[in-house]
């Protein structure tokens, strides 16, 4: 058993420096950090508060009051792509968490016990995997209605299959190493060898995908929002104030400009750090 | 190769009948009564049953879907609640928009990644190597949509240059096709770059090389050749997707297209327009990725199509 341990956190302490050795990963994860803080104590450090209105400074440019200027309602936009970053990585995080846990069930129940149920549940997800990913979250919001736990369920739903796959290939592989062999021979049960054996050999490649799904994840709760799917307005969600914000383009250009920029900068932070990690827990992955 | 095709034709048809019954079984999922809902909130209650009887809604669900699939394999979706107009008039109008925005794009996507990805790749680790790498970078990480507005600023509101929204000459595609392609063609740079890069090293350039051909011709002739494979499946691959941006894009420049009329209709909450556009979007999709799969066999003769 100790060596079972030792061997794992050495992997990871591989994986850590040769992470740390990378300027563009580590660099987006500081910014991941600076924006997660930021998301955390929003109400402490913004200027204003996200909702409040001043009817004399209307779409005003920037300014010191206003750093990135004022909306129609004269919000401080500052304030509100502070708060924005709130609702998209809590929203994408959670989305993906969801696409993981049920991609993770599907992936581990087909890969491990086979046959029948793995042809059953790859058929069903050819289907899903029929429409494209920005169509099924679009299908998910048309039943549910719009709403942040709708727009969670969404990323959930079009994320799970790439998961379930994924999980699905590895499994598929590890359960016919020797050290599987080996713990059902010394008479471990199924659950426990699926579990405490072979969930964990997936846990790095997991990550890499996750981190990388993630940034789609943030896209997509803009994209909805910017269509009207998504979270709807007075909420500052960067996507719907990019919404609200398009219809003043000619008489006040930074109402649209700052909340895409923080999409652009959250997604390259997550994006970066993804691809890091990537390079430092499977360069087996790099091609694909 | 005749069979390998034929046979992925045959599997076609029980995914898109999935494709179907997972279409069918959202609609139902949608709380209320659909003959209500097609028919809009002034109907009368006595042409509400008569749709329902029409329709077969009092039936058991698989009578339901046989009757849904009956009609729709002849073309009728019901009418949309908010035009009057047949459903497969309204998205046989606005088809023909998306596929020339569609085409366009994968054509600037094409031009735009090959080009900056061969120009990486010749120039491997000098600054326009690393120049191109950034904007393909930012390129995966921008929403299209808000370089859809920022194109709109720079060239229609600063420039006047071009058409901000609507449909016409080639000057109204051309913002909306950059839009849409942006995206692809930053992938498409980025795995230009690698492919050629991977088959630049190669015995036979060297030979190419050594025999005393002139550069370009090594790369145009020899190395691209290889180095394209890739960048055909990835292609196809966006292509797809390319169909389902022409939601966002349509919507931003109000292109008269598929994408527009679907975001609208689930505002409406039209369901007799949403159903075929749905089907319309996964058809496409599905048919590209058979496509793909196809040329790739083609292009690549190592591929096996037992």
């Amino acid at each position: 058993m100790p060596e079972r341990g030792r061997a794992a956190s050495s992997l990871w302490r591989d994986a850590w420096r040769r992470l740390r050795r990378n300027r563009a990963a580590m660099a987006g994860a500081l910014v991941l950090v600076l924006l997660t803080g930021i998301a955390l104590v929003a109400p402490v450090i913004a200027p204003y508060g996200p909702a409040e209105q001043d009817y004399n400074h209307i779409l005003e440019g920037v300014s010191l009051d206003h750093p990135f200027g004022t909306d129609n309602f004269g919000r401080d936009i500052f304030t509100r792509v502070i708060f924005g970053a709130r609702i998209s990585l809590s929203v994408g995080l959670l989305g993906v968490a969801l696409g993981l846990a049920i991609g993770g069930a599907v992936g581990l129940t087909a890969g491990y016990w086979g046959r029948w149920i793995d042809d059953v549940l790859m058929r069903l997800l050819d289907v899903v995997l029929a429409f494209p990913q920005l169509l099924l979250a679009v299908m998910v919001i048309t039943v549910l209605g719009v709403g942040d736990l709708n727009v969670i369920v969404a990323i959930g739903i079009f994320s799970f299959p790439g998961f379930a796959r994924l999980v699905r290939g590895q499994i598929l592989s590890l359960k016919r190493l020797d050290f599987a062999l080996a713990a059902r021979a010394s008479g471990a049960g199924e659950l426990r060898i699926l579990l405490s054996h072979l969930l964990p050999n997936t846990l790095a490649t997991i990550l890499v995908i996750a981190s990388l799904r993630l940034g789609t994840a943030i896209l997509t709760v803009a994209t909805l929002s910017f269509l009207g799917l998504g979270i709807r307005p007075p909420a500052s969600e960067w996507g719907t104030m990019l919404s609200d914000g398009r219809q003043f383009l000619q008489i006040a250009p930074h109402v649209a400009i700052f909340p895409g920029l923080a999409i652009v900068v959250a997604v390259l932070a997550v994006n970066l750090l993804g691809d890091g990690l990537r390079d430092a827990l499977d360069p087996r992955l790099r091609s694909s | 190769m005749i069979r390998y095709i034929l046979r992925r034709i045959v599997l076609l048809i029980p995914l898109l009948f999935g494709v179907s019954i997972l279409i069918f079984v959202i609609i139902r999922l949608i709380p209320g009564d659909p003959a209500r809902l097609a028919l809009g909130a002034e109907a009368t209650e006595d042409q509400v049953q008569l749709m329902r009887r029409q329709w077969g809604l009092d039936q058991p669900l698989p009578v339901q879907y046989a009757y849904w699939i009956g009609h729709a394999l002849q073309g009728d979706w019901g009418r949309s609640t908010v035009s009057r107009v047949p459903a497969s008039d309204e998205i046989g109008l606005r088809l023909p928009a998306t596929l020339r925005l569609a085409a366009c794009s994968v054509l600037i996507a094409c031009v735009l990644g090959v080009g900056f990805g061969v120009l990486a790749a010749v120039r491997h680790n000098t600054w326009l190597d690393r120049l191109s790498m950034v904007i393909a970078l930012l390129g995966v990480c921008t929403p299209s949509f808000w370089l859809g507005l920022m194109l709109i600023l720079v060239f229609s509101v600063q420039l006047g240059w071009l058409p901000s929204f609507g449909q016409g000459g080639l000057d109204h595609l051309l913002l909306p096709s950059l839009t849409l392609g942006a995206g692809a063609a930053a992938l498409i740079a980025r795995v230009t770059r690698s492919s050629l890069l991977e088959v630049m090293s190669a015995d036979y350039l060297r030979t190419a090389r050594a025999k005393g051909l002139a550069e370009h011709l090594v790369v145009g002739r020899h190395a691209l050749r290889n180095a394209l494979i890739p960048v055909v499946t990835l292609l196809g691959l966006e292509f797809g997707g390319l169909l389902a941006g022409a939601i966002v894009t349509e919507t931003v420049f109000a292109y008269p297209g598929i994408g527009l009329l679907l975001v609208n209709s689930i505002g409406n909450r039209d369901f007799a327009v949403i159903q075929p556009a749905l089907l319309l979007f996964a058809f496409q999709f599905v048919l590209v990725n058979l496509v793909v799969d196809i040329l790739y066999a083609v292009v690549d003769p190592r591929i096996t199509y037992a």
